[in-house]
């Protein structure tokens, strides 16, 4: 029973050592996100893009929207730019391919007009580098970092559900914290359930 | 006294965990939705925003230049007696839509103004939705005092987890047998955290 005590006690120390970066992502981003006016205008502005390279090149843009990717996801791998999150879109002046990273973003613009590609990165900010870390979720389509990434979501979730099991295992353990427990656990349970009544 | 901080510390670290431990869970199984969202759609015959019609009312009102949507929304919610949180979709003159936001389903009420009428519509509950609603609301912006409670949960959820890992970094210290392991797991953490954030 002692050795059972310590398994717990030491998983859920061991798994929130293990998980301090995800829970500062998920802690500060979601306080940045409660207080959204303000932080926005820490952000840098829209236009903040930064010229990387530009070259001359010529392509045929598939029409179709599967065949786009396809190329768009060739051209990325061979610019050696991250395909774990990218999105591309076009209309009849340019593409446009945005490789969501992290900390600085970088979007490639292929001009049909002059037929320019050019390569951008937008300014880094550790604001919007928390939003991107918060909101970035699922497996990807192929990406072993993407999948790494969704992977770490899903250990994130299941340590919350430890913490919590484990939690409760330990405060039940302390004989004289029982009552107050009992007041926390009811005090939160009837705010949270109340809140949910009067939307 | 170092004891005494630290026995306190252990307590709060404790208490605010078992008061917080609906908002967590909460925001566990619906970041579970998240991350799965493909699969558990298909669970739910691939739309979980599935709305049946509720209601259909003539409503002709004319709203001049300087009212805004939101305004508008605001007036016709309190016309059709259903005022609460709520978001809008969408011009004044044209089709216009307000989401009115609630727990177990959200409602969809579309304004026609060139028709002079208005149709409610309900969504079909559904667990997932109900879930990731909860998760993504937050600020303090709408006027109405229940969005405003419901982003001070979500504050003091946020301040609380920072508090953890303070208070948790702060206890893993004094046990001292836990210290190199301790260390272990939060360079690998921190390690696998830095591989992620400069690879992708």
């Amino acid at each position: 029973m002692k050795s059972m005590n310590l398994i717990f006690r030491r998983t859920h120390l061991y798994l929130g050592m293990f998980l301090v970066p995800w829970i500062f992502i998920y802690a500060f981003s979601t306080f940045m996100l409660n207080h959204g006016p303000t932080f926005r205008e820490l952000r840098p502005p829209p236009d903040a893009w930064t010229q990387l390279w530009e070259k001359d090149y010529q392509a045929s843009i598939p029409d179709s929207q599967e065949a786009l990717r396809s190329w768009a996801q060739e051209l990325l791998k061979d610019e050696g730019i991250s395909t774990a999150q990218w999105g591309v879109n076009r209309n009849p002046q340019r593409v446009l391919i945005t490789s969501q990273r992290f900390l600085k973003p970088v979007r490639v613009t292929y001009r049909f007009s002059d037929q320019m590609l050019i390569a951008e990165q937008r300014e880094g900010s550790f604001f919007e580098a928390m939003l991107r870390l918060h909101f970035r979720h699922g497996y990807g389509q192929g990406d072993p970092m993407q999948w790494i990434w969704g992977f770490i979501v899903d250990i994130v979730c299941i340590a919350f559900l430890i913490w919590i099991i484990t939690g409760l295992y330990l405060w039940w353990k302390i004989s004289h914290t029982r009552n107050w427990g009992w007041v926390a656990i009811g005090a939160g349970t009837i705010t949270f359930f109340g809140l949910l009544i009067t939307f | 006294m170092a004891s005494n901080f630290t026995r306190y510390v252990r307590r709060i670290h404790m208490y605010l965990a078992l008061f917080l431990t609906p908002w967590i869970l909460m925001y566990t199984l619906s970041s579970l939705v998240f991350n799965h969202f493909g699969t558990i759609r298909d669970w739910y015959g691939g739309d979980l925003n599935v709305y049946e019609l509720e209601a259909e009312f003539e409503y002709k009102s004319t709203f001049g230049d300087e009212v805004t949507p939101l305004e508008a929304s605001k007036q016709i919610l309190q016309d059709l007696d259903m005022d609460g949180s709520h978001f809008v979709r969408g011009n004044l003159g044209d089709e216009f839509t307000i989401m009115r936001q609630s727990t177990y389903a959200m409602k969809r009420v579309v304004y026609y103004p060139k028709e002079g009428r208005v149709t409610v519509e309900k969504q079909v509950a559904n667990m997932p939705s109900m879930l990731t609603r909860m998760h993504i609301r937050h600020g303090f912006q709408q006027k109405y005092a229940s969005m405003k409670l419901w982003g001070l949960g979500v504050e003091v959820t946020a301040l609380a987890m920072l508090f953890w890992i303070a208070s948790g970094v702060w206890l893993w210290w004094t046990i001292k047998p836990s210290r190199m392991w301790g260390a272990v797991s939060a360079l690998c953490g921190l390690g696998l955290f830095g591989v992620l954030i400069f690879g992708m």
